[in-house]
């Protein structure tokens, strides 16, 4: 009687148990990815700005915008007034463009939806990318393709680390000397 | 007697250590004291009520509700509306300004981000300033966001409109000026010229107005002394870097806020090289100041004997030494019948041997040798001082050409007592009170409190709550100097400009706003900015005769923060011998009983500052006490009045005592000074403020009032003092056994206690000599230090950038300006005088300060100290989790999201500068004060917050490291590490900290750490640390029976 009930744990129930908790493992791992690196983040914005006409079909540059990436840490959600450097004139009857004028005239901040977020304790320099020759796409993927858009890549220390560890294989121009810094201190302060 | 006084040399920092008491071996066994790391008891944790409670469940629920619906929200990101084309969030922006503190004007650099000042530096460019400011104006940005800040204008404690109350005002005014009753304007020192002119026309408008400038230090003595004797209205400023010996009267003016380039002008001559002259500072003081510490020489003597000394001193010179033909009339030759100076040594116990090496000093060294008394003497002792700076021909170090014309001077103490009069007798009809607290200030043999009402309108125009706000009717908040417009002249030669970094916060006007309605125009918002800059434009450019066009002149002048004006001639000195001949006649009559010396706090000003935490936790440099004032007075006075030095051993308890004189009386726990004169009782003023707010609350007593104006040493020193024992005791948090390098003492006698027993004494953590035994012998410190030779690695070699310091402990004063500049730049948390007294203060630099010699006359070390970046570092060896490691420029990083806590690296840190959060402090102190919204503004971006339960050390402003890093790969070019610059560095007010890269071999750094006076600290145990100490020389002379020499 207890030989039986030992053999039937080991044969059955122990493989059950362990298949499930590997399964739901998996499952949770998978399932639970787009949580842990935010990809596929796709906000409803206030005003719905397309990249795809802006940055692909017109080619604005994205430093037209984000006026920061190439002077500082931030690379800058654009202010209001660089909108209406074009929409004072363009498409100014669209509803849209009148909430944006709006906005403008009122001097209310647009509410802009977060998409791309670092943990506090991260000190990431948008500037020290762009000047070494890095496209705004490496790290944010296609946005020129996207009409709305969303977190495209992942932004863990990881891929941070895989990067300054690997010399920019894939960045031509840079060389394995001028690798990225890989001690704490450069992003944790 | 005690071992330790027989040791040669015998270095110790408290009386507990001298007296090997167990306390001492407690706080040196373990990392942390016993206190420290005990489990958190529950009811001193930040208490959480019912109320608070439930506020916090319902938030979580609401959260988790919340959070289940869209865990990938990253919430909103608000944009400017309309950005500023320079103003890129994440790159700081800095603003050339001028705030003014107790009395002087500041040229300050403010670095502000996104429109948020988050630091005060001194503007580099500024010619007084040079880039150093005191603490006091450091910390202005944490005034700014004080959360206990005044936000709007009330009247009878109801908050009410702006207009209605400026209504009230104008027409109480206009009542009293109708009834012909006098209007008296209180103000703080008017060191602005277009304030002067709206104070002016205020009293052109309304003729009874008496306006009062008044501080709760002043320099009335000298002022006045120099009227005396030379007939001028200005104190000329005096060139110390020509000054070759220097005595300093009871004059703490190497840590004076007013006073920095004397600082400055000392350091410069504190360079030690060889074949290079080193000036000599003596000091003559009761006090154990500062400067005291820092002198060559130091003389005790009490400062009721101050003017007998410079009589005695002034015969020595004028009979002896043939000095001062032509000066010194004979009537006045005459009246030198008194003790010489060698007859005054001997009655005063000093050693005949020092005075003939004073003496000789300043013959040798006449026109190049000052008498410096300090502002506290009576108006006698600076003119005899001055008188003797004109016997050894020192006028010459008077910069002739560098006077200013006080504005609006300050009121002298008679005038101040007849308003009060008059106020109390209820002739005055409004009483404005400009920036000013004299509710507080003024000694209560004035009762101004009580005088107030008798008034009919009393208004004050304050950004804190104080005293005299309490008692007014009428409070107008007004803009903090970080908000507003001015202009400043108090510095010969320059004019300044303040000009806003931030709009005002809360409801708040500009005082000189609402001055400028009151002298008849209109009330506008920035109507004082148009009068500003019409005093720059028309006045001052035309003055300059500068060719500049308006707007550019006003544009330059703003951004620049000052322009250089034309300075005005002093007229020549001339002595007026009858007023010599009087102060002379004057020699007050020995004294029976204590003397109160009353000083400025070393650290929260006048008072006004009290509610900044950052000031109440610094560490007085001397006594290293903080949160609290104290009676201090010599190891022998207090045995005589049987006083108990440790009434209750090991637990910080201090014996109170009642200090009566004329029927006046403060309690105030006693505190045995080393190095004081007998019968001196020092304390420091400013504290005991009640109305401040919540930091402030309950820190100290007002020793204002035990002041009385009529005595004959001037008000600031009292005698016939009685002291009492209270039979009470206090706990006083001083942060001197804190963190103390070595072992001292074990209480159980073990073969291995015995063996590391006073250790530190043979270690050398402080090296020193003289100057003598420097010029024999420029290596010495080098040839007893004991570099180990072996190592059982090869030492990696650093390519590139490497970061190094030193510390030049010749200029070292232990001030402690860059403890306060580091907690501004590193966020480090205020944590209360309950945590200090656990040993928890989180200050990530400490200046550690060492006697050696006899309690009596000890000489003072100090000793910066702070993470030392090892090569070797054996902290990164233990931790468990890599949370502490190396870069490759050399620096032993914290990565505070990593630590988990295990506090082992701060357990095997030789040096003891590893701070464990053992709370999060800022909710711990005072209900949470730290966590105000307002407060949260204060904090540096760069720098993480950190929380509870993670270690953290001086990491060399890693942050503007990486700035400048950053900086240099985007403009392309190659990272030298040049213009690097740390907090503690740019507040120096004496220049001794320097920092770079040590393989850059021309920097100043790379230089200084190749001197023959370097050494590091605990060099022997292979560490390798990063920080050079130069050792400090001291230019004292030689006792011919043995020699001084003190290096181990």
């Amino acid at each position: 009687m207890n030989k039986e009930w030992l053999d039937n744990a080991l044969k059955v129930r122990l493989p059950i148990i362990l298949v499930v908790v590997l399964v739901t493992y998996v499952l949770t791992f998978y399932i639970s990815a787009p949580e842990r690196t935010n990809i596929g983040n796709q906000p409803v914005q206030p005003i719905p700005f397309s990249h795809k006409l802006h940055a692909g079909t017109m080619e604005i540059d994205c430093k037209y915008c984000h006026v920061g990436a190439e002077k500082g840490r931030h690379a800058v959600v654009p202010s209001v007034n660089i909108c209406m450097n074009c929409h004072k004139h363009v498409k100014t009857d669209s509803p849209h463009i009148k909430k944006l004028t709006k906005h403008y005239e009122t001097g209310e901040p647009v509410p802009w939806k977060r998409i791309y977020r670092v943990p506090e304790y991260v000190y990431f320099d948008h500037s020290v990318h762009v000047a070494k020759g890095f496209d705004c796409s490496q790290c944010h993927g296609d946005v020129a393709a996207m009409d709305t858009v969303y977190q495209a890549r992942r932004v863990t220390m990881g891929r941070c680390i895989n990067c300054h560890r690997g010399a920019h294989d894939e960045q031509t121009g840079i060389t394995a000397d001028d690798k990225g810094p890989t001690n704490c201190s450069v992003c944790h302060r | 007697m005690d071992k330790k006084l027989e040791q040669e040399p015998n270095y110790w920092r408290s009386f507990e250590e001298l007296h090997d008491s167990n306390s001492f071996a407690k706080a040196t066994q373990s990392e942390f004291s016993q206190e420290a790391t005990e489990a958190p008891v529950l009811a001193e944790m930040a208490p959480v009520d019912r109320r608070k409670f439930l506020g916090l469940m319902a938030a979580g629920a609401a959260l988790a509700g919340t959070g289940c619906y869209n865990y990938q929200d990253g919430g909103e990101v608000l944009p400017y509306n309309k950005m500023n084309e320079r103003t890129i969030p994440g790159v700081a922006t800095y603003f050339a300004s001028t705030i003014q503190s107790d009395g002087a004007s500041h040229g300050v650099l403010v670095k502000s981000r996104i429109g948020r000042p988050i630091k005060v530096d001194g503007n580099p460019e500024h010619p007084v300033n040079k880039g150093k400011v005191p603490a006091q104006v450091q910390v202005a940005i944490a005034s700014l966001y004080d959360p206990e800040r005044l936000t709007q204008p009330t009247h009878k404690g109801e908050d009410i409109n702006w207009e209605t109350s400026l209504k009230k005002l104008a027409d109480n005014l206009e009542a009293a000026a109708d009834e012909d009753k006098e209007i008296v304007l209180y103000t703080n020192s008017v060191l602005s010229p277009s304030k002067a002119k709206l104070l002016k026309k205020i009293k052109e408008k309304y003729p009874t107005t008496k306006i009062i400038s008044a501080e709760l230090h002043d320099e009335e003595y000298i002022t006045k002394a120099w009227k005396q004797l030379y007939g001028v209205e200005q104190v000329p400023s005096m060139s110390w870097g020509k000054a070759r010996v220097i005595v300093a009267l009871e004059n703490d003016l190497l840590h004076s806020e007013s006073h920095m380039h004397e600082q400055r002008a000392f350091g410069n001559n504190r360079e030690v090289k060889r074949g290079e002259k080193i000036n000599r500072l003596y000091s003559v003081e009761g006090d154990y100041s500062v400067t005291g510490g820092a002198s060559d020489i130091r003389l005790r003597l009490n400062p009721t004997l101050q003017q007998a000394f410079l009589q005695a001193l002034l015969t020595t010179l004028v009979k002896e030494q043939n000095l001062g033909q032509g000066v010194v009339t004979r009537e006045i030759t005459a009246l030198l019948n008194g003790p010489t100076l060698a007859q005054f040594a001997e009655a005063q116990g000093w050693d005949k041997s020092v005075v003939e090496v004073l003496v000789k000093d300043l013959v040798h060294f006449r026109q190049s040798s000052v008498i410096a008394a300090g502002p506290k003497l009576s108006e006698n002792v600076q003119i005899l001082s001055l008188a003797i700076n004109q016997v050894l021909g020192s006028t010459k170090l008077y910069k002739l050409a560098s006077v200013s014309t006080p504005l609006i001077p300050l009121s002298s103490r008679e005038d101040i007592r007849k308003v009060v009069a008059q106020m109390a007798a209820g002739k005055v009809g409004v009483v404005l009170h400009l920036e000013s607290n004299p509710v507080f200030h003024l000694p209560v043999e004035l009762d101004y409190a009580k005088a107030l009402e008798s008034v009919d309108y009393v208004a004050t125009f304050s950004t804190i709550k104080s005293e005299t706000v309490a008692k007014s009717h009428s409070v107008f908040a007004i803009n903090h100097a970080l908000e507003s417009w001015n202009d400043f002249s108090d510095k010969p030669g320059v004019y300044s400009i303040q000009q806003p970094m931030i709009a005002p916060l809360y409801k708040t006007r500009q005082l000189e706003d609402i001055l400028l309605a009151l002298g008849g125009r209109k009330f506008q918002i920035g109507g004082y900015r148009k009068f500003v800059k019409n005093t720059a434009v028309n006045n001052i450019r035309k003055e300059m005769g500068s060719i500049l066009p308006r707007t550019l002149f006003w544009q330059t002048t703003v951004h620049d923060g000052f322009v250089l004006t034309p300075k005005s001639e002093l007229p020549a000195l001339d002595i007026n011998s009858e007023s010599l001949a009087k102060s002379l006649k004057k020699l007050p009559k020995p004294v029976n009983g204590l003397t109160v010396i009353f000083k400025r706090a070393s650290a929260i000003g006048d008072g006004s500052l009290a509610n900044i935490g950052w000031l109440q936790e610094l560490a007085n440099p001397i006594s290293k006490i903080t949160w609290d004032n104290y009676a201090a007075m010599s190891p022998a006075t207090l045995k005589k009045h049987g006083f108990k030095q440790y009434p209750k051993s090991g637990d910080d308890f201090y014996e109170m005592i009642n200090i009566k004189v004329d029927g006046r009386r403060i309690q105030l726990p006693v505190y045995a000074q080393a190095g004081m004169a007998d019968d001196v009782i020092s304390i420091e003023l400013g504290y005991g403020e009640t109305e401040v707010g919540v930091i402030a609350e309950g820190v100290g007593a007002n020793a204002q009032k035990l002041m009385a104006w009529g005595g004959s040493f001037g008000a600031y020193i009292i005698d016939g003092v009685k002291a009492t024992s209270a039979d009470e005791f206090q706990k006083l948090a001083s942060t001197q056994e804190h963190y103390a390098i070595d072992v001292a003492s074990i209480p159980e006698p073990t073969p291995l206690a015995e063996l590391i027993k006073d250790a530190h004494l043979t270690r050398g953590v402080i090296k020193e000599g003289t100057l003598k035994e420097y010029k024999d012998n420029p290596s010495f410190v080098k040839d007893k230090s004991h570099i180990p030779t072996y190592t059982m690695d090869r030492p990696h070699k650093y390519e590139g950038v490497k970061w190094a310091m030193v510390v030049d402990q010749n200029k070292c004063t232990g001030c402690s300006e860059c403890v306060i500049s580091c907690n501004v730049e590193n966020n480090i948390p205020v944590v209360g005088k309950a945590e200090v007294l656990k040993g928890r203060e989180m200050h990530w630099m400490r200046i550690d300060r060492y006697y050696s010699g006899t309690p009596e006359e000890p000489l003072m070390s100090t000793q910066p100290m702070l993470c030392q970046q090892c090569d070797n570092a054996p902290c990164e060896n233990v931790c468990p989790v890599v949370a502490t490691t190396h870069s490759p420029e050399g620096i032993n990083e914290m990565t505070y999201n990593r630590c988990v806590g295990t506090r082992y690296c701060a357990n095997n840190c030789p040096y003891k500068v590893r701070r464990f959060n053992f709370y999060n402090f800022r909710l711990q102190l005072a209900d949470g004060i730290q966590e105000k919204p307002a407060f949260s503004l204060l904090h540096n971006p760069e720098v993480s917050v950190r929380s509870r339960g993670v270690m953290e050390k001086c990491n060399f402003c890693i942050q503007r490291i990486n700035t400048a890093r950053a900086d240099s790969k985007r403009d392309k070019q190659e990272w030298t590490g040049q213009g690097v610059t740390v907090a503690c560095q740019d507040a120096c007010s004496t220049n001794a900290i320097y920092f770079g890269n040590i393989n850059d071999k021309n920097s100043a750094v790379a230089k200084f750490s190749a001197h023959e006076l370097g050494y590091k600290v605990l060099e022997e145990t292979a560490v390798r640390p990063n920080v050079t100490y130069v050792a400090k020389v001291r230019n004292n002379h030689q006792k011919p029976e043995k020699s001084e020499g003190k290096t181990h």
